[in-house]
């Protein structure tokens, strides 16, 4: 038995991990249970983009942080909390849409991102379809109601934005409205509810999608572009209503254009 | 078209190697061509052997993956070569540089590059001939002199894999070619 005979389902999708570039945008509550799964897979870079330094009310959801790590960059102590997975993990202490990061998005694999706010994910989006990447996308949404303990819904959503497939337009994840609030909430100081728990379920499918998609071990089940979960039911379903072709980006679009095309309107 | 035609005719004379698009010191700096499984679908269709060509050529429409970015180029869509872009002569597929010129000039305002596409069927990684490494040298990267917003280079197919090189300062280099999945590819989302 090797070390990766529990995983020889893969068949040639080893080879791939392991010559693959997989990079994550945050290392936060999302960010940091994808790159542990991420480095536990044995890929052959895993750059981890965050600027921020851990701070003590990111230790209940911050997957391998301690309290003793508070005041530490998130992608450096990530980097070396998962660093002996037989994975390298490259800490980018940037924002996601930094120039920096950007270089790593084109040379990836695949992305994911886990990353607050509609505008972030747009640009990443944005990028990544340009370079044509694949982009797997993490969200979670809890609404509590103004008493602040009664929870009114748990929205989580895994979205697979391949060229050419269903954008975080088409999956209603990036609106007008969506990159409105999010302008509203960042100047209210808002923080956006999270746990753990429900983190690691978005990204533990996020990674699922990933691997089937990249490795194809189950040709006859397509991975679906836009995963919904729902945290009060306990489900998560494929949204059958997202499909493409991607009005808002289409396959010749891609790269880089000096004068770019007016937007297409949203479908 | 006549600036076009006089750089080429510069190159062929001139003292010195093409200069490209300036490289990028960003690390890792591997050439890479992702190319959506449509693309790269579409493209073996068109340069298989017919009764009418035995060897088809194509040019695969390519462009930089961003501004800062000289050694990633992303596919963008296939463009056949039709039937008065080729010429008579010595080799099995002999097309104008003319021609060649006209469509690379068409495509710099979009920067739109071209890959000089054809296949050699079979199975497992394709290798340049020396007739394709002569023109790949002559024509490709002759047409990136001086487009430095738009990439250059050749593709040679089989029916499982494909090689690329791309025209940089120093030359042609060896370019990775990734097949990424796509909407047409891979995802079939059904209600």
């Amino acid at each position: 038995m090797n070390t990766m005979s529990r995983m020889s389902f893969l068949g040639d999708g080893l080879t791939w991990l392991r010559e693959a570039t997989i990079t994550v945008l945050g290392a936060g509550g999302g960010g940091s249970h994808l790159a542990q799964q991420v480095a536990h897979l044995g890929v052959g870079r895993l750059p981890l983009v965050d600027f921020d330094p851990l701070e003590d009310h990111n230790v209940n959801r911050v997957v391998g942080a301690g309290y003793k790590d508070v005041g530490e960059l998130k992608a450096a102590l990530l980097a070396r909390r998962f660093g002996d997975l037989g994975t390298r993990i490259i800490p980018v202490p940037h924002k996601a849409e930094a120039r920096e990061a950007r270089r790593w998005i084109e040379q990836s694999d695949v992305v994911f991102g886990a990353v607050d706010g509609a505008r972030s994910r747009n640009n990443i989006e944005g990028f990544c379809r340009a370079a044509l990447v694949p982009y797997i996308d993490i969200g979670l949404r809890i609404h509590v109601a103004e008493d602040e303990t009664t929870v009114q819904a748990i929205g989580g959503q895994i979205v697979t934005s391949v060229p050419g497939g269903p954008c975080l337009w088409c999956a209603e994840v990036v609106t007008e409205e969506a990159l409105l609030l999010d302008r509203q909430e960042y100047l209210a100081g808002r923080p956006e509810q999270q746990v753990v728990s429900l983190n690691g379920i978005l990204a533990s499918q996020a990674v699922s999608s990933m691997l089937s998609l990249m490795t194809g071990y189950a040709p006859d089940f397509p991975v679906p572009a836009v995963v919904r979960y729902d945290g009060l039911t306990h489900t998560m379903k494929p949204d059958p209503y997202v499909k493409g072709p991607c009005p808002h980006y289409p396959l010749d679009a891609a790269g880089w254009r000096t004068v770019l095309p007016p937007r297409v309107a949203a479908a | 078209m006549i600036e076009a035609v006089l750089r080429f005719v510069a190159w062929l004379f001139g003292p010195s190697r093409p200069q490209a698009a300036p490289p990028v010191a960003a690390e890792p700096a591997r050439y890479r061509l992702r190319i959506p499984r449509s693309v790269i679908h579409e493209l073996r269709e068109v340069t298989r052997p017919n009764r009418q060509r035995p060897e088809p050529l194509a040019f695969l429409r390519v462009r930089f993956a961003s501004e800062d970015s000289r050694t990633v180029v992303v596919a963008v869509g296939v463009l056949p070569f039709p039937d008065e872009a080729y010429v008579e002569g010595p080799a099995g597929a002999n097309f104008s540089t003319e021609w060649a010129i006209e469509v690379a000039n068409a495509g710099i305002p979009g920067n739109v590059g071209l890959m000089l596409t054809h296949s050699h069927g079979g199975v497992g990684m394709p290798m340049f001939s020396g007739v394709d490494a002569r023109t790949n040298r002559s024509i490709m990267a002759a047409l990136a002199v001086g487009a430095e917003t738009s990439p250059f280079g050749a593709v040679v197919l089989s029916e499982t894999d494909a090689r690329c090189v791309l025209a940089v300062a120093s030359g042609l280099t060896d370019t990775r070619v990734i097949v990424v999945p796509d909407r047409f590819g891979e995802l079939r989302v059904s209600a």
